[in-house]
C-alpha cells in the first residue's frame, strides 16, 4: 500500500477531510485539491518524481476547473491515472457519460467507508495489473529496439567493407586505364567523362618509330563487366604495342578475346588510328565505331572519314572497314565515342529530343578550329556539355591530335 | 494566405512567402499528380520543393508580405509545365552553376543543378524572377508479356534504357526457363534501346537458338532509330524484322 499515491479533488473540506482519513488509514499516501486546476498542478508536478499520482478521486462540482473538465483534460493529456467519480443523486446522464469517456469507478454519496476501501483497491489492483503488461510490454520493444540496432550496426559495417573494396577497385582501373605519359611523339590533347565509376570508354596511345598508334574504344555498359573487358582491350593494345604491328590482327584477336570471355558477351566498338609522320599519312582502321573527324590545316576543310565496320564481341567472323590518308603539318583529327554525337537536350513544351548528331559536332568543331590544341578541345567539350544541360547519358570522350611536321623535312 | 485554384490538368497558388504552408502545398499537389496517374512523382515533387524553397529564401527574402505564384499543367501524358513566380529581383542564372559535384559531401548549393537534373528545360524570364520548368513523369518501362499462337509477345511500355537492363535481362530468363521458343518482340512503344540492352538481345538469341531447333525470334514496329541499331550489330540476321 505504501506505494500509491492518492488525490482528491473535492471542494467540500468536510468531504475531503474524511477520505483523506479512511484512505490515510489503509496506508495510502493522500494528497488534496480544491478545484480542476490544482489538482491539475498536483499530478504534472508528481509526474516524473517516484511518488506520482497513480488514482485520482474527484467532485463533479467545483470551482474553477470542475472534474469533467479535469478528466477530459487527462485523458487529451494521455496521462496514465486511475480516475474514481463521486456523483450525487440524480448524476445519471453524466454517469453515462462518464462511463464512456474512461472513469475506472464511481462512488454514489452518500457513501461508506468500506465502500470506499474497497473500490479503492479493486481499481488499484486493475490499474496495477495494466501498467505491468505496459512495462512488459515496453521491455519487449526496447530488447527488439536494441537487437535490431545491432543488426543494423551489423549492416553498416559490411557495406563500409563493401564500398571501400568497390573504391579500391576503381582506384585500381583508373590507375590501370590512364595514360602514362603526357608527352608523345604526336601533340595530343583530350577530355573524358564516364557515365559512372567504373566501365567507360578506353584510349590508348603508343609511340612508334614513325609516329604514334593511338586506339579509342566504347565498351557497352557501365558495369564491373564492363571493365573488365575495358582491361582486356588495354592488355591487347598493350601487347600489340611491343610486338603485333598488324592492326586488323590485332582487331581481329581482340574480337575472339571478347567473344571467349565470360557469358557475359559485351559489344564493343573500336577505331584504330595510325600516324606515321616520316611518310606523312594516317591509317584508320574502325570497328562499328563513330566516325573520325579530320580538319585540314590548308583549306581548314573538315570532313567525316566515311568507314564503318563491324562491331567488335558479336560475332567470331568480323569484317573491319579501313583508310589510309594523305597528311598534312597543322591537320588535326578528332576521335571520340557516341557519347558525344549522342548527346542530346530536350525541348520543353514538345518533350522532342534534339542530338548533337555528326552535324552538330562539326559546326562545334569549325566554330573552334583556329584555336590552339588545347584551348581547341576544351571549348568543344565545354560547348557540348552546355548543349546536353550537363546531363550526361553516356560515357564520353573527346580526343584530338595535331600533326607535328615531318621529322625528315 | 494561400488561394488555390483547381481545375483537371490544372493546379495553382498564390501564397505569402513563408515554409509554414509548405506541406499543405506539397499535400495537394501529390493528390493533384495522383489524379493524374503519375507513378513516380518523387522526383518532380523534389523538384518543385527546390523551386518553392528559392523563390522564399533567394527570390522574396522571406518576406512574408510578398507573394509567391505557382502553377503545374499537364500538357501532354506524363509531361507537365510548371510556373513559379516570385516579387523579388531576379538573379543572374546565366552564370549559375547547375552541374552536379561529383562529391556527396557538397550539400549545399545544389539546388540549381538538382532542378536542371529532373528538367526537360528551365527558362527563366530576362529578370530571373519567372522560372517556366518543363518536367516528363515516364513511369519505368514495364514489359507485357501475353500470348498469340504458339508465340509469346514482349512488349515493353517504354524505352529500354540501362537503368532497366536487369528487368530486361531476368524477364529474358524467366523466359527462357519457362521453355518457350517462339518469341515477338513489339517495340511499339520503345524510341531508344542503348548498347547494353542490345547485348542482351545478342545473348537472348544465341542461348534460345542453342538450346532449339524450332525456336523463331521476330521484332515487330520498330522505330527506323532502333532498327537501324539491329542492323548495325547484325541482329537482324537472327530476328526477323517485320513492320
Amino acid at each position: 500500500m505504501e506505494n500509491i499515491h492518492i488525490l482528491i479533488a473535492e471542494d467540500d473540506e468536510s468531504m475531503q477531510n474524511s477520505l483523506s482519513f479512511i484512505l490515510e488509514d489503509e496506508g495510502y499516501k493522500v494528497s488534496t485539491a480544491f478545484n480542476g486546476d490544482e489538482a491539475i498542478e498536483i499530478i504534472y508536478n508528481c509526474i516524473n518524481t517516484n511518488k506520482p499520482v497513480d488514482l485520482l478521486i474527484t467532485d463533479i462540482q467545483m470551482p474553477e476547473k470542475n472534474g469533467l473538465e479535469l478528466i477530459k483534460q487527462l485523458i487529451e493529456s494521455k496521462i496514465k491515472i486511475a480516475k474514481i467519480v463521486i456523483t450525487g443523486h440524480g448524476d445519471k446522464d453524466l454517469l453515462i457519460n462518464l462511463i464512456r469517456l474512461g472513469c475506472d469507478d464511481f462512488l454514489a454519496k452518500p457513501f461508506e467507508p468500506d465502500e470506499v476501501c474497497q473500490k479503492v483497491s479493486e481499481v488499484i489492483s486493475k490499474y496495477k495489473l495494466i501498467k505491468e503488461e505496459d512495462n512488459k510490454k515496453t521491455e519487449t520493444l526496447l530488447k527488439k529496439n536494441i537487437d535490431l540496432s545491432l543488426e543494423v550496426e551489423k549492416y553498416r559495417k559490411t557495406v563500409k567493407n563493401i564500398k571501400k573494396e568497390l573504391n579500391n577497385a576503381i582506384i585500381t582501373y583508373n590507375d590501370l586505364i590512364k595514360l602514362k605519359n603526357s608527352n608523345y611523339n604526336i601533340p595530343i590533347a583530350y577530355k573524358v567523362k564516364a557515365l559512372k565509376d567504373l566501365g567507360g570508354d578506353y584510349f590508348n596511345i603508343c609511340d612508334t618509330s614513325c609516329g604514334s598508334d593511338i586506339i579509342v574504344a566504347d565498351v557497352a555498359g557501365h558495369d564491373m563487366a564492363a571493365s573488365y573487358h575495358t582491361i582486356i582491350i588495354k592488355s591487347f593494345f598493350d601487347e600489340y604495342s611491343r610486338s603485333l604491328k598488324n592492326t586488323h590482327e590485332f582487331l581481329t584477336i581482340l574480337n575472339q578475346a571478347l567473344l571467349e570471355n565470360g557469358q557475359n558477351e559485351r559489344m564493343v566498338t573500336a577505331i584504330f588510328l595510325s600516324i606515321d609522320i616520316d611518310n606523312m599519312y594516317a591509317h584508320f582502321v574502325s570497328a562499328g565505331h563513330p566516325k573520325a573527324l579530320i580538319i585540314s590545316n590548308k583549306n581548314e576543310n573538315i570532313k567525316y572519314i566515311d568507314i564503318i565496320g563491324n562491331i567488335l564481341g558479336l560475332n567470331s567472323k568480323v569484317e573491319l572497314d579501313q583508310k589510309k590518308l594523305k597528311i598534312e603539318e597543322g591537320d588535326r583529327i578528332i576521335l571520340y565515342t557516341d557519347g558525344i554525337v549522342n548527346s542530346y537536350y530536350i525541348d520543353g513544351p514538345t518533350g522532342k529530343r534534339f542530338f548533337l548528331g555528326e552535324k552538330g559536332l562539326k559546326n562545334l568543331v569549325d566554330k573552334y578550329k583556329n584555336e590552339n590544341l588545347s584551348s581547341f578541345i576544351d571549348h568543344l567539350w565545354n560547348d557540348i556539355m552546355a548543349y546536353c544541360k550537363y546531363k550526361q547519358k553516356d560515357d564520353m570522350l573527346l580526343f584530338g591530335i595535331e600533326i607535328p611536321s615531318n621529322k625528315n623535312k | 494566405m494561400l488561394q488555390i485554384t483547381h481545375d483537371q490538368d490544372f493546379l495553382q497558388f498564390k501564397f505569402s512567402t513563408g515554409f509554414s504552408l509548405i506541406k499543405k502545398i506539397i499535400s495537394e499537389i501529390r493528390s493533384f499528380f495522383s489524379q493524374c496517374y503519375v507513378e513516380n512523382e518523387s522526383n518532380i515533387i523534389l523538384l518543385i520543393r527546390e523551386l518553392l524553397n528559392n523563390s522564399i529564401e533567394h527570390g522574396n527574402k522571406n518576406d512574408s508580405s510578398l507573394i509567391i505564384k505557382l502553377s503545374i499543367r499537364k500538357i501532354a501524358k506524363s509531361r507537365f509545365k510548371i510556373i513559379i513566380e516570385d516579387q523579388g529581383q531576379g538573379f543572374d542564372y546565366n552564370n549559375m552553376d547547375i552541374s552536379i559535384s561529383d562529391d556527396p559531401t557538397q550539400i549545399r548549393n545544389r539546388g540549381l543543378g538538382l532542378i536542371n537534373a529532373f528538367a526537360d528545360e528551365v527558362v527563366y524570364n530576362s529578370k530571373g524572377n519567372i522560372v517556366t520548368v518543363y518536367v516528363t513523369c515516364e513511369p519505368e518501362t514495364d514489359f507485357e508479356i501475353f500470348e498469340d499462337n504458339d508465340f509469346k509477345i514482349i512488349r515493353p511500355t517504354g524505352d529500354i534504357t540501362s537503368e532497366i537492363a536487369e528487368k530486361f535481362r531476368s524477364t529474358l530468363l524467366k523466359l527462357i526457363e519457362d521453355k518457350n521458343q517462339k518469341f515477338r518482340f513489339d517495340l511499339k512503344n520503345v524510341k531508344d534501346i542503348d548498347s547494353i540492352v542490345l547485348s542482351l538481345f545478342v545473348v537472348f538469341s544465341n542461348m534460345i537458338n542453342d538450346r532449339f531447333s524450332n525456336s523463331e525470334l521476330e521484332i515487330i514496329n520498330a522505330n527506323p532509330d532502333v532498327l537501324n541499331l539491329f542492323y548495325m550489330t547484325y541482329l537482324n540476321k537472327v530476328y526477323k524484322i517485320i513492320n
